[in-house]
């Protein structure tokens, strides 16, 4: 009996012990359990606007050269036409097609021959070279407005010095000639010479947009050179030394790095600057364009994401103008792909 | 009855009392009986139909905001720190007596179990969507935004289910019972384990070569995480690349990384995480989470990040 109680008092205590076992309080929960979930980031489902790029090179427009010699009325088309050609052969560029130009050209010279015959019966050549040099200039000014919004750069020449050699044809011919008399050579003689051009390359985007106060024409490119010519007996036409024309483009190009092996990103976005990886030391120029892209990696293609100009040149780093407008500004990001034309 | 019998028959009695002791004392106050989980919540997509990416987009998109303002919202509703408090001082019995606006916590559970089943409903009607969105992937395979809508969609799943079961596991933490969850704390893990196991990380695959490189680690990451796997590998390689939040990317890197961390114990690491992505300006949902974590960790005292954020906003 004393053991049946023994036993069951001891069970007691077990239970009991159980019992309190049970009701005590739970260790501190973790609250590591209930931490709140970071939000899922959309990423993925964000469907980048892409922009359309104009060109995968530097595009230029040559426009019409300005002649201010009033002498030079004959070569102010055939020197752009060939320069854009050789430009075009070099394979650096991607060329604005003058065609629409030239047509323009024609309206404009024979507008200007009329008024220069008219002229001529009332005797004021003065008059005449002024008028001519006038109707130029705003035409520049008007193709320059309509080529700026299609390009990155306008190339601008100007002819500041005109040299006809004459008689233009070979000594053997001056001695025939004047065998023959002078009075006939003067109706059918060709005329050769020689003309010296200045011309830049200016950045186009900051001058059809303004963007930020402050920024304005940036030249990427600014030459001199010297160009012979020589036209036919009637001087209707006239043709340009094409090795002269090409030592420009060559030129030209020479000061345009090819920056289609590069890997360049983007380091710091601040609006709508940004900083390049590339500067002086890697011959960045003010007035280069370039876009942000990004590559796919299964097919290679590039997404063009926004469009820049380079406004500033450091020796190892570059600042740039998001010139694509706010709306792309989102696609920018540290270390993007940056792509120079 | 022998001594032996006797003694056997209390011990059997003592048993069942601590049975009954332990329910007394871990009971929740009033049990709800959860809704049914919905058969069929999905709109079904005609499959002969043309589909409309914008629109499956949005719905997406939609869902995860509102995966997320759950989880940010509906906790701080269903689990009160004076629910819990009250929890453990087993004064369930006695609430309305001795606690100011006990009939609030009362309500409060009842509210916080309502909500694990509408979760239950949203999760089934999530899951039910995924399994469309599978099906279209599978008729036109090159739509590369769709597969990426299915991912996201998964993904949305996922972090329902994970907020549940953190949610229920909360509620285990704290000894209530589990009993009218069981259910729908079993129908999560299957879910879960389905998408887990099989069905995203097979459409991940599929969208592998097309993204780059950051938005496929983070994907990952966040898939990692919400499976319940161990990250911690792809954190510290990652991180160790990150500049420190400078990018969208990098901020939520930083802020699952942080939580990842956390959740395994190392807060130091998490600190460490969150302070970057806290100061980051380009992932604001990532760097507001982030910052409201710090504070939660320094429990109520402003962590240093937070006090260089108000610095920032004063100037």
């Amino acid at each position: 009996m004393k053991r049946t109680i023994g036993m069951m008092l001891v069970l007691l205590g077990l239970g009991s012990l159980l019992f309190v076992a049970a009701c005590v309080p739970p260790a501190e929960p973790g609250e590591a359990r209930m931490v709140q979930l970071p939000p899922v980031s959309q990423t993925l489902l964000r469907i980048t606007e892409r922009i359309t790029p104009k060109s995968q090179k530097f595009k230029i427009g040559v426009l019409t050269f300005v002649d201010q010699t009033g002498m030079g009325a004959l070569v102010v088309d055939p020197i752009a036409d060939m320069l854009t050609t050789e430009l075009f052969e070099g394979g650096r560029f991607e060329l604005y097609d003058r065609g629409d130009l030239v047509q323009e050209a024609v309206v404009e010279t024979s507008s200007v021959t009329e008024k220069q015959d008219k002229d001529k019966e009332d005797d004021k050549t003065k008059t005449v070279v002024k008028i001519s040099g006038t109707a130029r200039s705003n035409k520049t000014q008007m193709q320059k407005e309509k080529v700026s919004m299609m390009v990155d750069g306008v190339l601008l020449g100007y002819i500041t010095a005109y040299e006809i050699f004459e008689p233009a044809a070979a000594p053997e011919d001056d001695k025939k000639r004047k065998g023959k008399g002078s009075s006939e050579t003067k109706t059918s003689q060709a005329i050769a010479g020689k003309f010296q051009c200045d011309f830049r390359i200016v950045n186009s985007w900051l001058q059809k947009k303004k963007f930020a106060e402050g920024l304005s024409e940036l030249v990427v490119y600014s030459g001199s050179a010297t160009v012979r010519f020589k036209t036919d007996e009637k001087r209707t036409s006239v043709i340009l030394n094409r090795d002269d024309v090409r030592d420009i483009s060559v030129k030209i190009k020479e000061k345009f790095t090819d920056f289609s092996k590069s890997n360049i990103r983007v380091t710091g976005i601040d609006k709508h600057y940004i900083t390049l990886d590339v500067g002086k030391n890697d011959y960045v120029k003010q007035g280069f364009t370039g876009y942000i892209v990004e590559q796919d990696k299964r097919t290679g293609i590039l997404k063009y994401l926004a469009e820049f100009t380079v406004i500033n040149v450091f020796p190892t780093a570059s600042t740039a103008f998001v010139v694509s407008g706010d709306r792309f500004l989102k696609n920018i990001r540290i270390n993007s792909k940056a792509v120079i034309k | 009855m022998t001594g032996l019998g006797k003694a056997l028959a209390l011990l059997v009695a003592l048993v069942a009392l601590y049975f009954t002791s332990f329910a007394a004392c871990t009971a929740p106050g009033p049990r709800m009986d959860l809704p049914k989980p919905p058969e069929a919540l999905a709109k079904k997509v005609d499959m002969g139909a043309t589909y409309d990416n914008d629109s499956l987009r949005g719905e997406v998109v939609s869902n995860l905001q509102r995966a997320y303002s759950l989880n940010m919202e509906t906790r701080m509703a269903c689990v009160p720190k004076q629910l819990w408090d009250v929890s453990r001082k087993h004064e369930w019995a006695t609430i309305e007596k001795n606690m100011v606006g006990a009939e609030n916590a009362e309500v409060d559970i009842v509210s916080c179990f309502s909500a694990v089943g509408e979760l239950a409903e949203t999760l089934e009607s999530s899951y039910a969507r995924f399994q469309d969105f599978r099906r279209l992937v599978a008729a036109a395979s090159h739509d590369t935004l769709l597969q990426r809508i299915a991912v996201m969609q998964g993904v949305a799943t996922l972090y329902y289910g994970r907020y549940l079961l953190d949610l229920t596991s909360g509620i285990e933490a704290e000894r209530c019972s589990l009993k009218p969850l069981e259910k729908v704390v079993k129908r999560t893990k299957a879910l879960m384990s389905n998408l887990v196991d099989g069905q995203l990380p097979a459409l991940m695959k599929r969208l592998e070569s097309s993204m780059d490189r950051g938005t496929s680690t983070l994907v990952t990451l966040e898939f990692s995480v919400l499976a319940g796997k161990d990250v911690s590998n792809i954190c510290s390689k990652t991180t160790k690349e990150l500049s420190g939040g400078d990018s969208e990317l990098e901020t939520a890197v930083l802020a699952w990384c942080g939580y990842a961390a956390f959740v395994s114990g190392n807060e130091g690491q998490a600190r460490t995480y969150w302070n970057a992505a806290g100061q980051s300006v380009h992932d604001p949902d990532a760097a507001s989470y982030s910052l409201s974590r710090l504070r939660a960790m320094e429990d109520g005292t402003p962590a240093k990040a937070v006090e260089v954020e108000l610095d920032k906003e004063q100037k």
